[in-house]
Protein backbone atom coordinates (compact mmCIF):
# COMPACT_ATOMS: atom_id res chain seq x y z
CA UNK A 1 0.00 0.00 0.00
CA UNK A 2 2.93 2.07 1.13
CA UNK A 3 4.64 1.26 -2.20
CA UNK A 4 1.62 2.48 -3.97
CA UNK A 5 1.00 5.56 -2.44
CA UNK A 6 4.60 6.87 -3.60
CA UNK A 7 3.58 5.86 -6.64
CA UNK A 8 0.62 8.42 -7.18
CA UNK A 9 3.11 10.87 -5.46
CA UNK A 10 5.74 10.02 -7.91
CA UNK A 11 2.95 10.92 -10.62
CA UNK A 12 1.18 13.65 -9.01
CA UNK A 13 4.49 16.03 -9.14
CA UNK A 14 5.62 14.50 -12.19
CA UNK A 15 2.60 15.87 -14.25
CA UNK A 16 3.42 19.18 -12.28
CA UNK A 17 6.81 19.15 -12.77
CA UNK A 18 5.56 18.58 -16.78
CA UNK A 19 3.38 21.83 -16.21
CA UNK A 20 6.48 23.83 -14.36
CA UNK A 21 8.97 22.44 -17.14
CA UNK A 22 7.08 23.72 -19.67
CA UNK A 23 6.96 27.07 -18.24
CA UNK A 24 10.20 27.64 -17.51
CA UNK A 25 11.12 26.16 -20.76
CA UNK A 26 9.02 28.83 -23.05
CA UNK A 27 10.33 31.52 -20.44
CA UNK A 28 13.88 30.47 -21.50
CA UNK A 29 12.88 30.57 -25.05
CA UNK A 30 12.09 34.63 -24.29
CA UNK A 31 16.16 34.98 -23.60
CA UNK A 32 17.25 34.73 -27.34
CA UNK A 33 20.82 34.10 -26.67
CA UNK A 34 20.12 30.97 -25.11
CA UNK A 35 17.45 29.78 -27.18
CA UNK A 36 19.88 30.41 -30.45
CA UNK A 37 22.35 28.01 -28.56
CA UNK A 38 20.18 25.24 -26.71
CA UNK A 39 16.86 23.62 -26.94
CA UNK A 40 15.27 25.20 -23.91
CA UNK A 41 12.57 22.41 -24.41
CA UNK A 42 14.62 19.95 -22.75
CA UNK A 43 13.73 21.33 -19.36
CA UNK A 44 10.37 19.92 -19.86
CA UNK A 45 11.15 16.02 -19.43
CA UNK A 46 13.91 16.90 -17.11
CA UNK A 47 11.40 18.80 -15.14
CA UNK A 48 9.10 15.37 -14.87
CA UNK A 49 12.30 13.30 -14.17
CA UNK A 50 12.86 15.87 -11.11
CA UNK A 51 8.90 15.84 -10.17
CA UNK A 52 8.91 12.19 -9.65
CA UNK A 53 12.10 12.00 -7.63
CA UNK A 54 10.70 15.16 -5.41
CA UNK A 55 7.77 12.96 -5.18
CA UNK A 56 9.23 9.69 -4.24
CA UNK A 57 11.62 11.27 -1.80
CA UNK A 58 9.06 13.61 -0.11
CA UNK A 59 6.13 10.36 -0.21
CA UNK A 60 3.36 12.93 0.22
CA UNK A 61 1.31 15.15 -2.28
CA UNK A 62 1.17 18.89 -1.60
CA UNK A 63 -2.76 19.83 -3.41
CA UNK A 64 -1.69 23.46 -4.83
CA UNK A 65 1.40 22.59 -6.19
CA UNK A 66 -0.11 21.36 -9.12
CA UNK A 67 -2.25 23.90 -9.78
CA UNK A 68 0.30 26.88 -9.40
CA UNK A 69 2.91 24.69 -11.30
CA UNK A 70 -0.26 24.79 -14.36
CA UNK A 71 -1.37 28.24 -13.47
CA UNK A 72 2.57 29.59 -14.18
CA UNK A 73 2.57 27.75 -17.16
CA UNK A 74 -0.51 29.54 -18.47
CA UNK A 75 0.82 32.69 -17.29
CA UNK A 76 4.08 32.29 -18.87
CA UNK A 77 2.51 31.46 -22.16
CA UNK A 78 0.36 34.28 -22.12
CA UNK A 79 2.75 36.83 -21.13
CA UNK A 80 5.17 35.71 -23.76
CA UNK A 81 2.79 35.60 -26.05
CA UNK A 82 1.00 39.11 -25.83
CA UNK A 83 -2.15 37.05 -25.40
CA UNK A 84 -2.34 36.01 -29.07
CA UNK A 85 -3.76 32.69 -29.15
CA UNK A 86 -2.64 30.97 -32.33
CA UNK A 87 0.67 32.06 -31.08
CA UNK A 88 0.15 30.25 -28.00
CA UNK A 89 -0.79 27.35 -28.90
CA UNK A 90 2.49 27.21 -31.56
CA UNK A 91 4.95 27.84 -28.37
CA UNK A 92 3.45 25.36 -26.36
CA UNK A 93 3.45 22.80 -29.53
CA UNK A 94 6.97 23.34 -30.54
CA UNK A 95 7.99 23.56 -26.91
CA UNK A 96 6.61 19.98 -26.41
CA UNK A 97 7.86 18.51 -29.63
CA UNK A 98 11.55 19.77 -29.64
CA UNK A 99 11.43 19.10 -25.93
CA UNK A 100 10.93 15.25 -26.19
CA UNK A 101 12.48 14.96 -29.19
CA UNK A 102 10.08 14.84 -31.36
CA UNK A 103 11.12 16.93 -35.12
CA UNK A 104 8.60 14.86 -36.71
CA UNK A 105 5.57 15.38 -34.53
CA UNK A 106 2.78 17.87 -36.42
CA UNK A 107 2.38 20.57 -34.49
CA UNK A 108 -1.50 20.07 -34.70
CA UNK A 109 -0.69 16.92 -33.08
CA UNK A 110 1.29 18.18 -30.15
CA UNK A 111 -1.40 20.59 -29.57
CA UNK A 112 -3.76 18.00 -29.29
CA UNK A 113 -1.28 16.24 -27.01
CA UNK A 114 -0.57 19.27 -24.97
CA UNK A 115 -4.56 19.62 -24.49
CA UNK A 116 -4.36 16.33 -23.26
CA UNK A 117 -1.94 16.46 -20.43
CA UNK A 118 -3.46 19.69 -19.23
CA UNK A 119 -6.95 18.29 -18.89
CA UNK A 120 -5.55 14.59 -17.31
CA UNK A 121 -3.26 17.08 -15.30
CA UNK A 122 -6.08 19.13 -13.95
CA UNK A 123 -8.32 15.73 -13.01
CA UNK A 124 -5.52 14.54 -11.04
CA UNK A 125 -4.79 17.77 -9.23
CA UNK A 126 -8.47 18.14 -8.10
CA UNK A 127 -8.61 14.87 -6.84
CA UNK A 128 -6.43 15.72 -4.14
CA UNK A 129 -8.48 17.88 -2.65
CA UNK A 130 -5.78 18.92 0.27
CA UNK A 131 -2.65 17.90 1.92
CA UNK A 132 -1.71 13.95 2.03
CA UNK A 133 0.33 12.28 4.00
CA UNK A 134 1.16 8.53 2.78
CA UNK B 1 -11.05 20.16 10.02
CA UNK B 2 -12.73 23.09 8.84
CA UNK B 3 -9.25 24.60 7.62
CA UNK B 4 -8.58 21.06 5.50
CA UNK B 5 -12.04 21.74 4.15
CA UNK B 6 -11.70 25.59 3.42
CA UNK B 7 -8.31 24.51 1.35
CA UNK B 8 -10.04 21.47 -0.38
CA UNK B 9 -12.57 23.47 -1.52
CA UNK B 10 -10.14 26.63 -2.40
CA UNK B 11 -8.42 24.07 -4.51
CA UNK B 12 -11.44 22.52 -6.29
CA UNK B 13 -12.14 26.27 -7.66
CA UNK B 14 -8.33 26.90 -8.40
CA UNK B 15 -8.38 23.65 -11.02
CA UNK B 16 -11.81 24.26 -12.02
CA UNK B 17 -10.59 27.90 -13.14
CA UNK B 18 -7.11 26.45 -14.18
CA UNK B 19 -9.70 24.15 -16.70
CA UNK B 20 -11.68 26.47 -17.96
CA UNK B 21 -8.69 28.50 -18.89
CA UNK B 22 -6.45 25.79 -20.35
CA UNK B 23 -9.69 24.74 -22.15
CA UNK B 24 -10.25 28.19 -23.89
CA UNK B 25 -6.52 28.84 -24.49
CA UNK B 26 -5.59 25.11 -26.01
CA UNK B 27 -9.21 24.24 -27.63
CA UNK B 28 -9.06 27.58 -29.20
CA UNK B 29 -5.57 27.64 -30.45
CA UNK B 30 -5.76 23.82 -31.47
CA UNK B 31 -8.89 24.90 -33.92
CA UNK B 32 -6.87 27.71 -35.41
CA UNK B 33 -3.75 26.01 -36.19
CA UNK B 34 -5.81 23.07 -37.57
CA UNK B 35 -7.84 25.68 -39.50
CA UNK B 36 -4.49 27.36 -40.69
CA UNK B 37 -2.66 24.03 -41.56
CA UNK B 38 -4.75 22.73 -43.80
CA UNK B 39 -2.91 21.79 -46.90
CA UNK B 40 -3.35 24.02 -50.00
CA UNK B 41 -4.89 22.40 -52.87
CA UNK B 42 -2.06 22.09 -55.71
CA UNK B 43 -2.26 24.57 -58.57
CA UNK B 44 0.11 24.27 -61.42
CA UNK B 45 1.32 27.93 -61.10
CA UNK B 46 4.15 26.82 -58.86
CA UNK B 47 6.80 25.11 -61.14
CA UNK B 48 9.38 25.08 -58.48
CA UNK B 49 6.94 23.41 -56.02
CA UNK B 50 7.27 19.45 -57.81
CA UNK B 51 11.27 19.61 -58.26
CA UNK B 52 12.39 18.68 -55.21
CA UNK B 53 11.53 16.02 -52.39
CA UNK B 54 11.99 14.49 -48.94
CA UNK B 55 13.58 11.89 -50.89
CA UNK B 56 15.72 14.13 -53.59
CA UNK B 57 16.15 17.68 -51.79
CA UNK B 58 18.56 19.34 -54.01
CA UNK B 59 18.03 19.99 -57.85
CA UNK B 60 20.81 21.59 -59.89
CA UNK B 61 19.72 23.60 -63.22
CA UNK B 62 22.98 24.60 -64.50
CA UNK B 63 21.81 26.31 -67.38
CA UNK B 64 19.32 28.39 -65.61
CA UNK B 65 21.67 29.10 -62.98
CA UNK B 66 19.08 27.63 -60.28
CA UNK B 67 19.74 25.35 -56.94
CA UNK B 68 16.62 24.34 -55.07
CA UNK B 69 16.01 22.74 -51.76
CA UNK B 70 13.16 21.07 -50.32
CA UNK B 71 12.47 22.73 -46.91
CA UNK B 72 9.56 22.65 -44.14
CA UNK B 73 8.22 25.24 -41.97
CA UNK B 74 9.10 25.81 -38.61
CA UNK B 75 6.38 28.18 -37.02
CA UNK B 76 8.39 29.01 -34.00
CA UNK B 77 9.99 31.56 -35.38
CA UNK B 78 6.49 33.17 -36.66
CA UNK B 79 6.70 33.74 -32.79
CA UNK B 80 10.45 33.92 -31.70
CA UNK B 81 13.24 35.85 -33.23
CA UNK B 82 15.87 34.02 -34.84
CA UNK B 83 18.94 34.51 -37.41
CA UNK B 84 18.83 31.18 -38.89
CA UNK B 85 16.96 31.47 -42.53
CA UNK B 86 17.37 28.09 -43.28
CA UNK B 87 19.02 25.12 -41.70
CA UNK B 88 19.95 21.32 -42.61
CA UNK B 89 17.47 18.78 -40.69
CA UNK B 90 20.80 17.13 -39.26
CA UNK B 91 22.64 20.30 -38.40
CA UNK B 92 23.55 21.65 -35.05
CA UNK B 93 20.52 24.28 -35.80
CA UNK B 94 17.90 22.54 -37.25
CA UNK B 95 15.13 23.72 -34.93
CA UNK B 96 16.45 27.12 -35.06
CA UNK B 97 15.86 28.02 -38.38
CA UNK B 98 12.53 29.24 -40.34
CA UNK B 99 12.98 26.57 -42.66
CA UNK B 100 14.22 23.01 -41.82
CA UNK B 101 16.05 22.03 -44.99
CA UNK B 102 16.50 18.43 -46.04
CA UNK B 103 19.66 18.91 -48.48
CA UNK B 104 22.76 18.41 -46.69
CA UNK B 105 24.67 22.43 -46.47
CA UNK B 106 28.03 20.79 -48.19
CA UNK B 107 25.74 19.36 -50.89
CA UNK B 108 24.41 22.64 -51.37
CA UNK B 109 27.91 24.12 -51.34
CA UNK B 110 28.96 21.81 -54.04
CA UNK B 111 25.49 23.32 -55.85
CA UNK B 112 26.27 26.29 -55.88
CA UNK B 113 29.88 25.93 -57.35
CA UNK B 114 28.45 23.56 -59.90
CA UNK B 115 26.09 26.87 -61.48
CA UNK B 116 29.05 28.90 -61.35
CA UNK B 117 29.31 31.15 -57.95
CA UNK B 118 31.94 32.28 -56.73
CA UNK B 119 32.23 32.03 -52.23
CA UNK B 120 33.23 34.64 -50.40
CA UNK B 121 35.22 33.16 -47.99
CA UNK B 122 36.11 36.60 -46.18
CA UNK B 123 34.91 36.07 -42.88
CA UNK B 124 35.68 33.69 -40.02
CA UNK B 125 35.05 34.19 -36.11
CA UNK B 126 37.04 37.14 -35.02
CA UNK B 127 35.34 38.97 -38.19
CA UNK B 128 32.53 41.04 -36.44
CA UNK B 129 31.32 44.63 -37.73
CA UNK B 130 32.08 42.89 -41.58
CA UNK B 131 29.12 41.93 -44.49
CA UNK B 132 29.51 38.70 -46.36
CA UNK B 133 30.70 38.74 -50.26
CA UNK B 134 30.74 36.36 -52.99
CA UNK B 135 28.21 35.91 -56.14
CA UNK B 136 24.64 37.54 -55.55
CA UNK B 137 21.81 35.31 -55.24
CA UNK B 138 17.99 35.87 -55.42
CA UNK B 139 16.35 33.94 -53.55
CA UNK B 140 12.75 33.03 -53.37
CA UNK B 141 10.47 30.21 -52.04
CA UNK B 142 7.79 28.62 -53.28
CA UNK B 143 4.73 25.57 -52.32
CA UNK B 144 1.86 23.90 -53.37
CA UNK B 145 -0.61 26.65 -53.44
CA UNK B 146 1.30 29.46 -53.66
CA UNK B 147 1.16 29.95 -56.88
CA UNK B 148 4.21 32.05 -57.94
CA UNK B 149 7.48 32.59 -56.43
CA UNK B 150 7.89 34.38 -53.88
CA UNK B 151 10.66 36.75 -52.58
CA UNK B 152 12.46 35.22 -50.15
CA UNK B 153 12.48 38.70 -47.91
CA UNK B 154 8.56 38.55 -48.34
CA UNK B 155 8.59 35.67 -45.88
CA UNK B 156 10.84 37.66 -42.90
CA UNK B 157 10.05 40.07 -40.56
CA UNK B 158 13.18 42.38 -40.64
CA UNK B 159 12.41 44.93 -37.87
CA UNK B 160 15.05 47.33 -39.83
CA UNK B 161 13.25 47.08 -43.20
CA UNK B 162 16.47 46.67 -45.20
CA UNK B 163 16.39 45.28 -48.71
CA UNK B 164 18.28 42.01 -48.74
CA UNK B 165 21.39 41.41 -50.14
CA UNK B 166 21.96 37.24 -49.90
CA UNK B 167 25.47 36.61 -50.82
CA UNK B 168 27.47 33.22 -51.35
CA UNK B 169 29.28 33.73 -48.19
CA UNK B 170 31.40 30.13 -48.45
CA UNK B 171 32.42 29.14 -45.25
CA UNK B 172 32.60 25.18 -45.95
CA UNK B 173 35.29 24.35 -43.77
CA UNK B 174 33.76 25.79 -41.42
CA UNK B 175 30.71 24.36 -41.87
CA UNK B 176 31.97 21.13 -42.48
CA UNK B 177 33.48 21.37 -39.14
CA UNK B 178 31.24 22.80 -36.66
CA UNK B 179 28.34 21.16 -38.15
CA UNK B 180 25.73 24.02 -37.58
CA UNK B 181 23.66 22.88 -40.95
CA UNK B 182 23.21 26.58 -41.79
CA UNK B 183 22.64 27.15 -45.04
CA UNK B 184 20.81 30.58 -45.10
CA UNK B 185 21.91 33.11 -42.53
CA UNK B 186 19.81 36.54 -42.05
CA UNK B 187 22.82 38.06 -41.52
CA UNK B 188 26.24 37.62 -42.71
CA UNK B 189 27.63 34.48 -40.91
CA UNK B 190 31.50 33.28 -40.61
CA UNK B 191 29.79 29.58 -40.87
CA UNK B 192 26.37 29.90 -43.62
CA UNK B 193 27.08 29.18 -46.87
CA UNK B 194 25.21 32.19 -47.64
CA UNK B 195 24.46 34.98 -45.60
CA UNK B 196 22.57 38.23 -46.25
CA UNK B 197 25.25 40.47 -46.50
CA UNK B 198 22.91 43.90 -45.83
CA UNK B 199 23.21 43.19 -42.05
CA UNK B 200 27.33 43.13 -40.91
CA UNK B 201 28.39 40.02 -38.86
CA UNK B 202 26.84 40.08 -35.38
CA UNK B 203 24.02 42.35 -36.38
CA UNK B 204 21.30 39.69 -34.61
CA UNK B 205 23.75 39.21 -31.14
CA UNK B 206 23.99 43.01 -31.04
CA UNK B 207 20.43 42.94 -30.80
CA UNK B 208 20.46 45.52 -33.80
CA UNK B 209 18.00 43.42 -36.03
CA UNK B 210 15.40 40.72 -35.10
CA UNK B 211 13.94 38.65 -37.89
CA UNK B 212 11.11 36.13 -37.80
CA UNK B 213 8.84 34.27 -40.03
CA UNK B 214 6.05 36.22 -41.75
CA UNK B 215 2.73 34.42 -40.71
CA UNK B 216 0.59 36.09 -43.23
CA UNK B 217 2.81 35.05 -46.15
CA UNK B 218 4.47 31.90 -45.21
CA UNK B 219 2.00 28.36 -44.79
CA UNK B 220 1.68 26.21 -41.49
CA UNK B 221 3.91 24.66 -39.80
CA UNK B 222 5.42 21.45 -41.70
CA UNK B 223 4.03 22.74 -44.96
CA UNK B 224 6.82 21.61 -47.63
CA UNK B 225 8.17 24.66 -48.94
CA UNK B 226 10.82 24.89 -51.86
CA UNK B 227 13.77 27.79 -51.42
CA UNK B 228 15.50 28.30 -54.78
CA UNK B 229 18.77 30.38 -55.22
CA UNK B 230 19.52 31.93 -58.29
CA UNK B 231 23.10 33.09 -59.80
CA UNK B 232 22.68 36.78 -60.41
Amino acid sequence: MRGNNRIVCMAYDALAGLSAGLALAIAAEQWTWLDMRCNTGILAPLAILAGAAIGYIRGRVEALTGPLCLLALILVVLVSTGGNLAFAAIIVGVTLRDGFGLPDLSLLLADRLALLLALGSLIVFACFPRRREM
Amino acid sequence: MKRSSKRGTLTIAVAALLALAAMILLAGCSSKQQASSAPPSNTAGSPASNSVSKDNPLAVDKDAKTVQIYTEVNAKYFVEPTRHGVVFKDGKNASMAVFKAWANQNDFYNALIAIGAQPGNNLDLKTAGKSAEGSPLDVTITWAGAGKEIPFNDAIIDTQHKTPDYRFGGNQDRAKTINTGCILCLDSCPVGITSNAAYPQGSFDGKKVEFRGNKDVLPADGTPVTVTFKLK
